[in-house]
């Protein structure tokens, strides 16, 4: 027989493992919206308020589709097409007029932005959530060791986050697009001097960065609900991330998405039991809970302190 | 710059004529409109400063707003409960007295505005503008999670903080108030920009690599115009806290750092009394648009964006240049 | 070595695998001005910013006045007594003539945080920066702001920046660039007159002016010192016309 002290220490380890997992499934979402923003800003120079817009009107596009047709994947296919086609729409009305602007100039525009979508998708859709559900395959645990049962959906979307993490990497490296976006990343003028369409190409990657954003909102969205503002939380997080990976480094936005994912999982979880061993019980749980709550902050301080440019920025 | 101050001396004027319009035509909630474009036109001033005459992009001016909110928030909730606010290692009790109050919503903002200044300013560009933001929102998590003050809910005061002699509840009285607090703030602004460390801030906006080659510690000056332009929002967040008898982490929001900024460009950048037209704009729109539909913001990030596309000095400057024109 | 203000040691940066200054040493004497020439590309500029602080050096040593400023930051540097002026004009577009020259006056004058004393009424600052006004004859126009300067006012304006600090040492990074026959004139007067106080390192591709003014004469290429002499010296240099091909000498 176990006695119960082992017994628990075990239960401490599959809890703790169970958080790993969710920190990784949460930083992989993270990972989907700061990817399309560091690419746009690395681009473009456009610092991008509104990229959270996206996740929203990917998670609502879903959220209709899987109404009108009941299917899971047709939803995840709208999230993408319904970003997109919002994506080139405001660049090609409103954003490509602001390249050239300060970024004064395309932080308002782009608050702005926030305002004229959150209201407009309420207008339409309401202001009740919406919900949208998780297809039978995927419903439900899947063991993983002995001990250890997990959800099959969080699964679903940490592997959906690193397939997209390698189809990026591939599209980068090894396609005409992405010598363009790398050639778009060094030097602005050197690429429209090589005779590529320039604009064409900011449209594409605007639309490419707002379509990662609504997937990521549409299965996000099927794990919370599907409300106005929903993308506004995230996109404060995926700004932690990027400053912490380095603005316009994509290795940077994937290392720091997980960073930031798992310390704040684990952090507020772990923070109040590790300070029971200090003070009393209550006061343990409050100031734990409060102080996990600012965890990753206290994480891209630190990480400005010792580099100013972020993990992998350019100095 | 003439013009300009031509159109200040009508500002001061509707400043007088507003709320006497409010008492004659015993309309008290007039009045505690004007109060909340003053309070709001002060944040803006503060911000002001740091932003339109020294350049430095903050996003999360909403922290200052929101300390000097919670600090008053706090000291009167425990001079309510008649309970010490720690006991560690002077028993200090809470207050409801403004005098009190004022210094030390003064006090903690200037603290918090030099620990995030001393760390965001390390950085520039977008980094700065990310890092601000991050920091207050790491302020306004911070409100949500920590239970004592409300939480989530936020936190009811009841009754205004009291002044010698005046009444606070009384709506003019408190707009009284509030407007000696703006017109100080304008006056310091006025005197700071006027002044040699004036000059080295907007210098810095302009050509930072110069200001350091004539010997000038530029990271020292912008640390000092972020404190006292955080100091200021967050002399407004005290007045806000008061005019509502109400703080909750909406204050910390950075929907309300993004407001602030909208004041001051609304306004026009860099005009001493541009955020208070800004702020005036602002309540205006949501007062008048908000009346007929719901999705009022909807209207108002369009109008927003065609000022920025579009009319980009602010409507201070759309008045300068329409006058400027007719000589 | 007690008669060098500045002595610059080993001084060495590269960019990878490319070399912008390679151990060069040079210094410069009280009251006289050391003139450094060399082809576009050869590290004049770099060598610059490295004295100043803005650019890093990877190795070397920089001493000023017998004190060691190598570990001094760009600003800290600007205050013990480094001024210079930049190749391309650096200025406060929308300040005055009048009022750039303040801001240049401010640190010496320790005036930076003076919070609440009002600039305008700042007597002392105004009638000094009026002074250097007339040195650099910019005086009829010390009300226009900077942005509306011609190109040739802006360049003296520059040197007017510098003059303004009081350095122990002046940095010139080609401030006759652009200049009239007659402002050219004026600046070669005032550099004579000024090089007593503090001597000037002066980069300057008008040969006339280098000889003109300059007590010794230094070449760089690729980065290195490839020779230093007087006037005379160098005029009858091999290597220097090799340097400067195609150059009339």
């Amino acid at each position: 027989m176990k006695s119960p002290k082992t017994n628990n220490s075990l239960m401490t380890l599959i809890l703790f493992f169970e958080q790993l997992l969710n920190g990784i499934q949460f930083g992989t979402m993270l990972f989907l919206m700061s990817a399309g923003l560091t690419l746009i800003f690395g681009v473009m120079g456009l610092i991008n308020l509104a990229h959270g817009s996206f996740y929203m009107i990917g998670a609502f596009s879903a959220a209709l589709i899987a109404a009108l047709t009941e299917s899971f994947w047709l939803a995840l296919l709208a999230s993408l097409a319904g970003a997109a086609i919002a994506g080139v729409l405001i660049e090609i009305i409103i954003i490509r007029r602001l390249y050239r602007r300060d970024h004064l100039d395309q932080v308002l525009a782009t608050f702005a932005l926030i305002l004229l979508l959150s209201e407009g998708v309420r207008w339409c859709f309401g202001a009740f959530p919406l919900y949208l559900n998780i297809p039978n395959v995927l419903n439900g645990t899947v063991p993983i060791f002995d001990n250890i049962i997990y959800s099959k959906y969080r699964l679903f979307i940490i592997f959906m986050g690193f397939l997209i993490a390698l189809g990026l990497y591939i599209l980068i490296t090894k396609t005409r697009l992405g010598i363009r976006i790398r050639a778009g990343q060094n030097d602005r003028q050197m690429i429209s001097a090589l005779g590529v369409d320039i604009s064409k190409l900011y449209t594409i990657v605007f639309a490419i960065g707002a379509s990662l954003a609504g997937l990521a909102g549409a299965m996000i969205g099927a794990i919370q609900s599907v409300e106005v503002g929903m993308g506004e939380p995230i996109l404060i997080l995926a700004f932690v991330v990027i400053v912490i990976g380095g603005i316009g480094s994509i290795k940077g936005a994937l290392v720091g998405s997980i960073l930031v994912g798992v310390t704040d999982t684990i952090g507020r979880i772990f923070l109040p039991e590790l300070l029971k061993v200090f003070m009393e019980s209550s006061n343990a749980t409050s100031v734990g809970s409060s102080i996990g709550s600012m965890l990753i902050y206290i994480l891209m301080a630190l990480i400005l302190i010792i580099k100013p440019s972020g993990l992998f920025g350019k100095s | 710059m003439i013009i300009e101050k031509f159109f200040n001396k009508w500002i001061m004027f509707f400043l007088i004529l507003i709320p006497t319009c409010g008492v004659i035509f015993d309309e008290p909630y007039f009045i505690t409109l004007a109060t909340k474009v003053v309070i709001l036109g002060i944040a803006g001033i503060g911000l002001n400063l740091a932003l339109g005459y020294c350049g430095l992009i903050s996003l999360g001016h909403a922290a200052f707003f929101g300390i000097g909110g919670y600090v008053t928030g706090i000291l009167s909730f425990h001079a309510l409960n008649d309970e010490v606010l720690f006991s560690w290692p002077l028993a200090v009790s809470g207050s409801s007295e403004m005098l009190i109050i004022w210094p030390i919503a003064i006090l903690v903002s200037a603290l918090f505005s030099f620990i995030i200044g001393l760390l965001s300013l390390r950085t520039s560009g977008v980094y700065f503008i990310m890092i601000t933001l991050a920091f207050a929102q790491m302020l306004y998590f911070f409100s949500i999670s920590w239970p004592n003050y409300g939480g989530e809910d936020g936190l009811s005061i009841y009754m205004r903080n009291s002044f010698p002699m005046v009444n606070t509840m009384d709506p003019l009285s408190f707009y009284m108030i509030s407007l000696f607090w703006l017109l100080f703030s304008i006056f310091i602004s006025l005197r700071l920009i006027n002044s040699p460390f004036g000059m080295s801030f907007q210098a810095i906006k302009q050509n930072e690599e110069r200001v350091k080659s004539v010997g000038i510690e530029t990271f020292k000056v912008k640390l000092l115009v972020f404190v006292i332009s955080g100091t200021i929002t967050g002399l407004a967040g005290s007045l806000y806290t008061d005019l509502n008898r109400f703080v909750s982490p909406t204050v910390l929001d950075w929907h309300t750092s993004g407001e602030i900024m909208v004041f001051v460009i609304l306004g026009g950048m860099a005009r001493l009394y541009g955020p208070l037209v800004g702020a005036a704009f602002f309540i205006a729109l949501e007062q008048t648009l908000g009346s007929y539909t719901e999705n009022w913001q909807f209207w108002l990030g369009l109008i927003l964006i065609l000022v920025i596309l579009y009319a980009r000095s602010g409507i201070l400057g759309l008045f300068d240049k329409k006058l400027k024109h007719e000589k | 070595m007690k008669n060098k203000i500045l002595n610059i040691k080993n001084l060495s940066k590269s960019y990878g695998a490319f070399k912008v200054t390679d151990e060069i040493a040079i210094d410069l004497n009280f009251d006289e001005i050391h003139a450094l020439i060399g082809p576009n590309g050869a590290g004049k500029s770099t060598l610059i910013k490295q004295i100043v602080g803005s650019v890093k050096h990877d190795i070397g040593s920089i001493v000023l006045d017998q004190e060691d400023i190598t570990d001094l930051n760009d600003v800290e540097r600007a205050k013990i007594g480094i001024s210079r002026t930049f190749q391309v004009s650096s200025i406060i577009p929308k300040f005055s003539a009048l009022d750039n020259i303040i801001l240049s006056l401010l640190d010496k004058s320790k005036e930076t945080f003076q919070l609440f004393k009002s600039i305008r009424k700042n007597k002392g600052l105004d009638a000094k920066a009026k002074k250097i006004l007339r040195e650099i004859e910019l005086s009829d126009k010390s009300n226009i702001l900077a942005s509306e300067l011609s190109h040739g006012d802006r360049r003296k304006l520059e040197v007017g920046l510098a003059l303004a600090m009081d350095p122990k040492v002046f940095l010139f990074d080609e401030p006759m660039a652009g200049l009239d026959e007659s402002g050219t004139k004026m600046m070669i007067n005032l550099f004579k007159k000024i090089k007593t106080n503090s001597p000037i390192l002066l980069i300057e591709h008008d040969m006339d002016a280098v000889f003109a003014l300059a007590d010794r004469v230094s070449v760089i290429n690729y980065g290195k010192i490839v020779a230093t002499g007087t006037v005379d010296q160098i005029r009858s240099n091999v290597l220097v016309r090799d340097v400067y091909l195609g150059y009339e000498i």
